[in-house]
Order: C-alpha cells, then structure tokens, then sequence
C-alpha cells in the first residue's frame, strides 16, 4: 500500500506474553457481565429511590388532611338546624372521602351525630340562613342575651 | 456478507456470542492500535479492556448506521486519547508525554530490541502529535481508506489527505535526521 517505508514494512517491535488475547478475551467477557450486573443494579437502586422520593414528596406537599377535595367535604354549612334545640344531622348528609375505599370518615348509616347548637355560635356563623340568626335571637330568654352581651364585652374583635 | 454485516447479525440474535466474534476479530487489531498509541503493553492492556466493555456495554444502541470497524476503531480512538490526556495532567505538558513515550519504547517489555529499524520507526512516529499519529496509524498500519478514518475521526477526507502526506514528509525528515 505504501512504498515509501518499503524498508520498513508493516512490522512493529511490540509483542504481547503469550496466550494474552485468550485470557484477555476471557477477562474482558467477565469484566462486562460484571459491568452490566452492576448497571442493572444501579438502576434498580435509582428506581427505588426516585419511588421513595417521589412517595415523600407526596407526603410533604399532600398530607393526609387536606386531600379532600371542597366539594367532596362534608357542607356543615348547609346542615338545617332549629336553633336552640338538640338538632339531629343523618349521615346520609355528610359526604365521606373517598367515597368508598378506606374513607376518612366512617360513619354508620344508622348513626346520628348529636349536635346542640345552644352551646356552640361557630354553627351559627357558619349557618348561610340570616334569618335563623333572628329567630335564635327571638327565643333567646332574658339571661341568655345578658350573658351573651358579657360575653361581647371581653370580645377583643368586636371592641 | 462482510465480516462486519455477519457480526452485526449474530450480535442482534445472540448479544453474547456475536460479542464472542467481534472480540475474535477485532481484539488483536485493536490491541496494537492503541499499543502504537500509548506504547506500554500494559497501559494497552487496560485500554483495551476499557474499550471493548464499552462495545459491549453500547451494543444495544449500536443501529449499523456506519461499519463496525468504524464504531469500533472510534471507542479504542477516543480512550488511546482519553488515556494520553490524563496522563497529560500527570506529567504537566504534551511534549513530556511524548519524551515519556518515548523513553517507554527504549525500555520496557514485550519490545523487540533486536529489530532496530522498527523500533527507530516507532520511535520517529512518536514525535507526532496525537492526531498525526492516529492518521499515520490508521492509515499506514490498518489499511484503512480516507473515507472510513474520516468518519473515525470526524476530518474532511481533503484534510485527511493532506495531513497524511504532510506526516509521510515529517517522518522521512526524522529518519534522515536519527
């Protein structure tokens, strides 16, 4: 092919120990099943932890508690009270989440939850009815708006 | 059928023995290749053991959009230049690599001493610059055409041919001059 190192030739001084291409062949198939059995691993342990991330991430940004949705929470609001009596609220009313696997809030059918809306006001503001608010002002007796009235006194919001 | 094309058939159904006739065909060739790079045996021993897990390990994305031989002389190309350049770093400078090399090709073992005018050769070859040396090498001792080490090294078949005789030209200076 070339003539102008005719002299020369193709010859190069390097030579290798004998029986070095078979060993070598042999090193070299074991060093790359050993390099392909540690890649796999390596991708199994990245997987997994990308998994384990991905899990706490879902941890930290949508705990348990607020992974109901708004209109998949019970309307508390809407629940029709008289007030000033011992009102009765049926399950049938509270929506659970998830509807059917594992919900939060496990609530017998024939269950009721008692609700005494004479001591609790967070009911009435959260009632949207105005009109139930004067009607619980109307039944109110004497003693009752006088300890109410107290009441609003020490009350640093309305002052 | 090229040897190639065979290969490349037997590593699509039987990844491991078609690795098993690459190796048989290519291991020895590819040996002194990067022997003539880096010039100690053992040095050429990792080098190549680096190179062909690296074929075996790229089998899988290898789609035979260029010859085997190309791929191939292309890993053992890029770790002969990867293994050069960190011992580069070692030893500050280029030109003490070269004297480094050089100085390997005096003493060291498996050389054959007693065929002198090889060995003034290699070492005339050794003066070159890395690229020039992949050239002249792919070139002189593998046979290979302009066409197939532009693709290996990525040069314009014009400049490879220029390049060539301008090394030719390099080398016949240093033998005059030893």
């Amino acid at each position: 092919m070339e003539k102008d190192f005719d002299k020369i030739g193709k010859n190069t001084p390097y030579f290798t120990p004998e029986g070095f291409f078979d060993d070598m062949q042999t090193k070299i198939l074991r060093t790359a099943e050993k390099d392909v059995r540690k890649r796999r691993k390596m991708k199994i342990v990245f997987i997994a932890l990308l998994a384990s991330a991905a899990v706490f991430a879902g941890l930290i940004f949508f705990p348990f508690g607020n992974d109901i949705a708004p209109s998949q929470q019970p309307q508390l609001a809407k629940i029709d009270t008289t007030l000033g009596k011992t009102s009765t609220v049926r399950t049938t009313d509270v929506t659970t989440y998830p509807p059917t696997k594992n919900p939060r809030m496990v609530v017998n059918d024939e269950a009721h939850i008692n609700y005494n809306k004479k001591n609790s006001t967070a009911a009435a503001v959260q009632s949207d009815d105005n009109s139930t608010n004067e009607e619980w002002i109307e039944q109110l007796s004497d003693e009752d708006l006088k300890s109410l009235t107290s009441m609003a006194d020490n009350d640093e919001f309305l002052n | 059928m090229t040897k190639d094309e065979t290969i490349y058939r037997m590593i699509k159904s039987d990844r491991e023995g078609g690795f098993r006739i690459l190796l048989d065909a290519y291991q020895k060739p590819v040996y002194y290749f990067i022997r003539r790079m880096v010039v100690v045996h053992e040095d050429a021993q990792d080098v190549m053991q680096e190179v062909f897990v690296k074929i075996f390990l790229g089998l899988n994305k290898f789609r035979g959009d260029s010859a085997l031989s190309t791929w191939i002389y292309r890993i053992a190309m890029n770790e002969s230049l990867r293994f050069l350049n960190k011992k580069e770093i070692k030893v500050v400078s280029a030109d003490n690599v070269h004297d480094e090399l050089i100085n390997s090709l005096k003493a060291s073992d498996y050389i054959d001493y007693d065929n002198k005018m090889a060995v003034k050769f290699q070492e005339v070859i050794l003066r070159l610059s890395d690229k020039q040396r992949v050239i002249f090498n792919l070139r002189y001792y593998d046979e290979m055409d302009y066409q197939q080490i532009s693709k290996v090294t990525d040069t314009k078949v014009a400049t490879l041919k220029v390049t060539y005789h301008y090394i030719k030209e390099k080398i016949k200076k240093y033998m005059v001059e030893e």
